[in-house]
């Protein structure tokens, strides 16, 4: 197979900022595409080529598989990377890709298409000896009738989920009968708006349990091994917010049968490149349950490229390109403690509320063991197009009660003016004793968890104080203009220094 | 100047005089603000103690990030601050029902039309934000007065959606 020569990146965002960073490292050239939306977005000018693709709607741009195939045959590119969301997790779109003769840096086609459907998968993973929750199995077309019939065999409560999905969306927790129907209606619309693809399935829902998933890494040789687990139990709405590696749940033991039962899955359906095996599990028992395969590059491989020293995006440009794993299985150690905050533009606050606008301030935090992976810059503007992470933070260091000490120290250096963000949540996060001493599980934020005003006098007479004197320059600004007084600003006299001087 | 200023729900009067001397409760306090060159990023040195301070400009108040919290400060000089307060006295009651965007999105569903009768608790409009669909529900039995939005619009946070007499 051909070295890789030129990558299309058939996405945006942050991922997009990261797949790029691999391919110039790699000294592989980059073809970037935007919407209506993005034609000032970092992963634009990263790149060393862009073409515009379409309204900022995803349907008629970063999911328009011809108009991706077309950019990547006239820029003449070798490959393409889709990232996570839009097309990576569509058969259908990888084999396009592949007919149109170009190297899809992922899995092959028909483990995307065995995985990707949660329903055959589950079928697939139980003859590799994979553990499974209790759930509706096969992959037919469920009427809503049927998923009521089958969800009082399974026993209350239940998860509706998604067929085609991922990242919790269309996904619906049930706890009595009486709301499943509406449950089933409003799931089936999000998975149809999300994915086109309206059918759902029923899975029991354990109550007490952690989200711990498995990277994977295979070649196209049949070596495959695992890099070790994350812990992504800090969730809302089934939406990862905070991902850990290692898992403070799993000792040695816990974790070498979990990675091997991982590993077995993929060569279930030979698999190779990156991916993920999500467990449930059952924090009382330690059982582990099967819940799905994500057949692609997951937002949270950062943590695992951290305490692992695998670089995930470049290995699965050598995997793509034909080369045997550099690693064995030998080799992986988890080196510390790593965590990864994602940093939404939602208002905590406000129920985590979406909040838009333009980046009018930012200052990002750096230092030891920090690592931002973002996609938006000062004078960004934060559109309702596209899902509302912002940034990654990635904060390692040599234990888990440092790396929440460091987590705390650099969520507290970054600023975001002009939208709100989920920052001052993470900061509490940091600072609760049930995340401290990691006993914690999926539904803990939403349940157990709360916001607090952790204002005190000081920080609101500091505020006060700023806020009244930006007004008061303001005001003695217009009154300038009637007085043509030449001494306008007053308290500046009192500074020491008189730098106070632009136009609010 | 005199200025009331409102923080959560603490309020304090400041006076900052000709010499920028500023009293805040009628004590003076020893403060050195200083702007960076960066819009919204201000440094407040405090008697001493330092504060990095992000400040926002909003319609009618400040939003002020100050240590990881982030605070809402309505500013009103001493004459706003009276006026508003007779203003607050003479308001009175409407009897229609405005939903509102409570974020920007997309229209995706408009389930009731101009005339039609809904109940409380009934689904009058679906936004979608950010890949999420959310359901707005009717806040009482009664009619749709105005229609202000059509499937596909795209609208902006406190848009007005639709009254419900």
């Amino acid at each position: 197979m051909p070295a890789i020569q030129k990558v299309l990146i058939a996405n945006r965002g942050e991922i997009a900022v990261r797949i790029i960073r691999g391919c110039v490292e790699m000294g592989v050239k980059t073809v970037a595409v935007y919407s209506e939306a993005d034609r000032m977005a970092p992963h634009v000018w990263m790149a060393d080529e862009a073409y515009f693709i379409g309204p900022p709607h995803a349907t008629e741009s970063y999911l328009c598989i011809e108009k991706l195939i077309q950019v990547a045959k006239d820029a003449g590119c070798d490959a393409v990377h889709p990232g996570y969301g839009f097309l990576s997790e569509k058969a259908e779109a990888a084999d396009a890709f592949e007919k149109a003769g170009l190297i899809w840096i992922g899995p092959p086609v028909d483990a995307i298409d065995k995985m990707g459907d949660k329903l055959t998968a589950r079928d697939t993973v139980e003859a590799s000896g994979m553990p499974l929750v209790p759930g509706t199995a096969k992959g037919e077309k469920l009427s809503d009738e049927n998923l009521i019939k089958a969800a009082k065999g399974i026993g209350f409560p239940v998860l509706v989920k998604a067929a085609a999905g991922g990242g919790g969306k269309g996904m619906r927790a049930v706890y009595e009968e009486a709301d499943l129907a509406e449950s089933i209606r409003i799931a089936r619309r999000e998975a149809a708006s999300a994915f086109g693809d309206d059918r759902v399935y029923l899975e029991k829902f354990i109550t007490n349990a952690r989200h711990v998933e498995i990277q994977i890494l295979g070649d196209q040789h049949g070596n495959v091994i695992h890099l070790c687990e994350r812990d992504c139990s800090i969730q809302r709405r089934h939406q990862k917010l905070i991902e850990e590696s290692p898992s403070p749940a799993l000792d040695e033991e816990l974790r070498h049968r979990m990675g091997e039962a991982a590993v077995n899955a993929a060569k279930q359906v030979g698999y190779y490149s990156a991916g993920t095996v999500e467990f449930v599990l059952d924090n009382q028992t330690k059982d582990f349950y099967f819940l799905e395969m994500n057949t692609r590059l997951q937002v949270e491989h950062t943590v695992t490229e951290r305490v692992t020293g695998v670089d995930i995006v470049k290995e699965m440009l050598r995997i793509a390109a034909g080369e045997q794993l550099r690693y064995r299985q030998e080799d992986i150690r988890i080196k510390g403690h790593c965590i990864e905050c994602r940093i939404l533009a939602e208002d905590a606050e406000s129920n985590f509320m979406p909040s838009i606008g333009r980046i009018v301030g930012l200052s990002q935090p750096s230092g030891p063991g920090v690592r931002i992976d973002t996609g938006i810059y000062f004078g960004s503007e934060i559109t309702p197009y596209y899902d509302s992470m912002i940034a990654k933070l990635v904060v390692w260091d040599e234990n888990r009660e440092e790396a929440i000490i460091r987590t705390r120290r650099a969520l507290e250096e970054y600023k975001i003016t002009g939208v709100a963000t989920t920052i001052p949540f993470h900061i509490q996060m940091m600072n609760t004793a049930a995340f401290q001493t990691g006993e914690i599980h999926t539904r803990y934020l939403e349940e157990d968890f709360d916001l607090k005003d952790l204002s005190t006098p000081e920080t609101r007479l500091v505020a006060a104080i700023a806020a009244t004197l930006v007004a008061h320059e303001r005001t003695q600004k217009a009154f300038l203009l009637q007085r043509t007084a030449t001494d306008g600003i007053a308290w500046r006299n009192y500074s020491r220094h008189s730098a106070f001087k632009q136009r609010i | 100047m005199k200025y009331i200023t409102t923080v959560d729900n603490e309020t304090f009067t400041l006076d900052i005089d000709e010499k920028g001397v500023i009293m805040v409760n009628g004590k003076p306090v020893d403060a050195d603000m200083q702007r960076a060159l960066e819009p919204t990023l201000y440094s407040l040195i405090l008697s001493g103690k330092s504060n990095d301070v992000r400040i926002e400009p909003k319609e009618d108040y400040y939003q002020v990030q100050v240590g990881g919290e982030s605070f809402e400060v309505v500013v009103q000089d001493d004459r706003t601050h009276r006026l508003a307060g007779i203003k607050a006295k003479l308001g009175g009651g409407a009897g229609e029902a405005a939903i509102k965007a409570p974020m920007p999105g997309v229209v995706v569903e408009t389930p009731v039309a101009e005339g039609d009768e809904v109940k409380q608790g009934q689904t009058v409009i679906v936004l979608e934000s950010m890949k999420m669909h959310n359901e707005f529900k009717s806040p009482k039995d009664g009619t749709v007065h105005a229609m202000r939005v059509a499937k596909g619009d795209k609208v902006d946070k406190n848009a007005l959606l639709l009254t419900i007499s």
